[in-house]
């Protein structure tokens, strides 16, 4: 009997689209277990360096607090600033959306706070994992796939594998791209092996839960900008 | 190891048959073919990676910087109409110098970690950039490569999504040109004769891209079992159709400026 492969070289051989890697991950008699190990390894493994890239990004980058008093008393000494402050409405809104600018860049800057990534990066991946699998479960039997859920769901799995790129943020200032691209490589083999379609179908069913995620996106987005439109214009209005 | 991937590098770029089918018919082609991707592109960043941590270690120069962009800016905008308004040029370099004053009080402004050297940051910034590269590769090139396999599949191409990838991450050995570019790039400022090295580096480039492109054909076309025409046909198709959607949406909206501006008369 052939070896069990280790967590390693399991993502190695998903990252890497090896058949026999998503062919033994469908047939293991353990694989939801396995799938649950592999996407928690992975993604503390990606949280943990982040963390620390976004922590040295911080520790070498200029406090935020300092370099907004410093923006703030330039663009003070600008003519228009000076015509500006005749009017105290006028200068309050400035204030007010200068500030909400600057607590934007802080929230999205790096920060100490990066760490809570250790733990949410994991439960994020869980999560999409999840819903994508189940997602594309659904269009893959609509297509005539012939794999179990169980099955799906630890195929996919392996498509957390190309999340290892992300790794390359343990040094600060350093960017991935080409993740979301190499997952959906990976969801394809994925969906593929453990359904036993064909390219065409196994892409279809690969697509439609991303494609169904942007309509739901788009519907919702529509959705809050109506209910929260109203509210903006209450505000702005009340201002004027 | 190396020595199988310098047979590989000299293969390709020779266009030999009997190398693109041996790697395509190689269990781990899709491995060689991601370490080749790293491998050049980590190449052709090193010299301005070099140049990246010698400079990290010199304080920044903010003067020079500010005479270095607004030359930049006046060479570029010199032939603008907008730019011959003497009152515009007036209101754009006061605005300039006010802008970078901010720039200039920002850089002195000291580390969130006091303790730390200001050069560390730009050290860190040199050694994030250089190891993002090969990554930014793999995505364009990833990317690309599923729309060229679709429309492969289209034209009757056999292969699938794994042999196409396999076969197409070849189009980067002409990219080892790219190291020299970089030395060159650092080359071109030096005075006068800096000219001369911009020129060949922009022609060393263009040599590089296009060979680049013939051995993507090359590969596909290997990859699929079908004619170079085939080939050719799927590797461009994808900027055809990105070209061709880019001027329907831009007649699109002129039709509705048109229409919207007819409308309000």
């Amino acid at each position: 009997m052939e070896a069990k492969p280790n967590l390693f070289q399991t993502v190695l051989g998903a990252f890497l689209l090896q058949e026999n890697t998503y062919v033994g991950m469908r047939d293991d008699a353990q694989r939801i277990k396995r799938a649950l190990v592999l996407i928690v390894a992975v993604g503390l493994l990606v949280g943990v360096t982040g963390a620390c890239g976004r922590l040295g990004e911080w520790a070498v980058s200029p406090p935020m607090d300092k370099m907004q008093s410093v923006v703030l008393s330039h663009l003070m000494q600008m003519p228009w600033f000076t015509d500006m402050s005749g009017s105290p409405k006028a200068l309050e809104i400035f204030k007010q959306q200068y500030n909400l600018g600057w607590n934007i860049a802080k929230a999205l800057g790096p920060s100490p706070s990066a760490l809570v990534g250790i733990i949410t990066t994991p439960l994020s991946l869980l999560i999409v994992w999840f819903v994508y699998g189940l997602l594309a479960h659904l269009s893959a039997r609509i297509l005539g796939g012939k794999g179990s859920a169980g099955q799906t769901l630890a195929c996919t799995a392996l498509a957390v594998a190309p999340q290892l790129l992300n790794v390359v943020m343990v040094l600060p200032f350093a960017q991935a791209a080409g993740v979301s691209t190499w997952t959906l490589v990976c969801n394809f083999s994925a969906i593929r092996s453990a359904h036993g379609l064909n390219g065409w179908r196994a892409l279809v069913a690969t697509l439609l839960p991303l494609v169904l995620a942007i309509i739901v996106g788009a519907l919702l987005a529509c959705v809050g900008g109506a209910l929260i439109g109203p509210i903006i214009g209450r505000m702005v209005g009340g201002v004027r | 190891m190396m020595s199988e991937l310098v047979a590989l590098a000299r293969g390709v770029l020779t266009f030999d048959d009997a190398t693109f089918a041996a790697h395509l018919a190689s269990r781990d082609a899709l491995k060689r073919g991601l370490l080749l991707i790293v491998i050049v592109a980590l190449l052709a960043g090193l010299f301005p990676f070099l140049s990246g941590i010698a400079s990290s270690f010199r304080p920044v120069d903010m003067a020079a910087v500010e005479r270095d962009v607004e030359k930049q800016i006046e060479s570029s905008m010199q032939f603008n109409p907008v730019w011959q308004d003497a009152e515009f040029q007036r209101l754009f370099k006061e605005y300039f110098q006010m802008g970078f004053g901010i720039a200039r009080d920002i850089v002195e402004l000291g580390p969130n970690v006091s303790f730390l050297p200001p050069w560390l940051g730009r050290l860190m910034r040199a050694f994030g950039e250089w190891f993002s590269q090969p990554l930014a590769w793999l995505g364009a090139w990833a990317w690309y490569a599923l729309w060229v396999t679709l429309f492969a599949r289209l034209l009757g191409g056999r292969a699938m999504l794994e042999r196409m990838l396999a076969a197409t991450s070849l189009f980067v050995v002409p990219h080892l040109l790219d190291l020299i570019g970089g030395l060159l790039t650092l080359l071109s400022g030096i005075q006068v004769a800096g000219a001369c090295f911009g020129l060949l580096n922009t022609l060393m480039g263009f040599v590089a891209w296009a060979w680049g492109i013939a051995v993507y054909v090359k590969a596909t076309a290997a990859a699929n079992e079908f004619s170079l025409g085939k080939a050719t046909l799927a590797t461009i198709l994808p900027v055809l159709l990105v070209v061709l959607l880019a001027m329907l949406l831009a007649s699109m909206a002129v039709i509705g400026i048109v229409v919207s501006a007819a409308g309000t008369r």
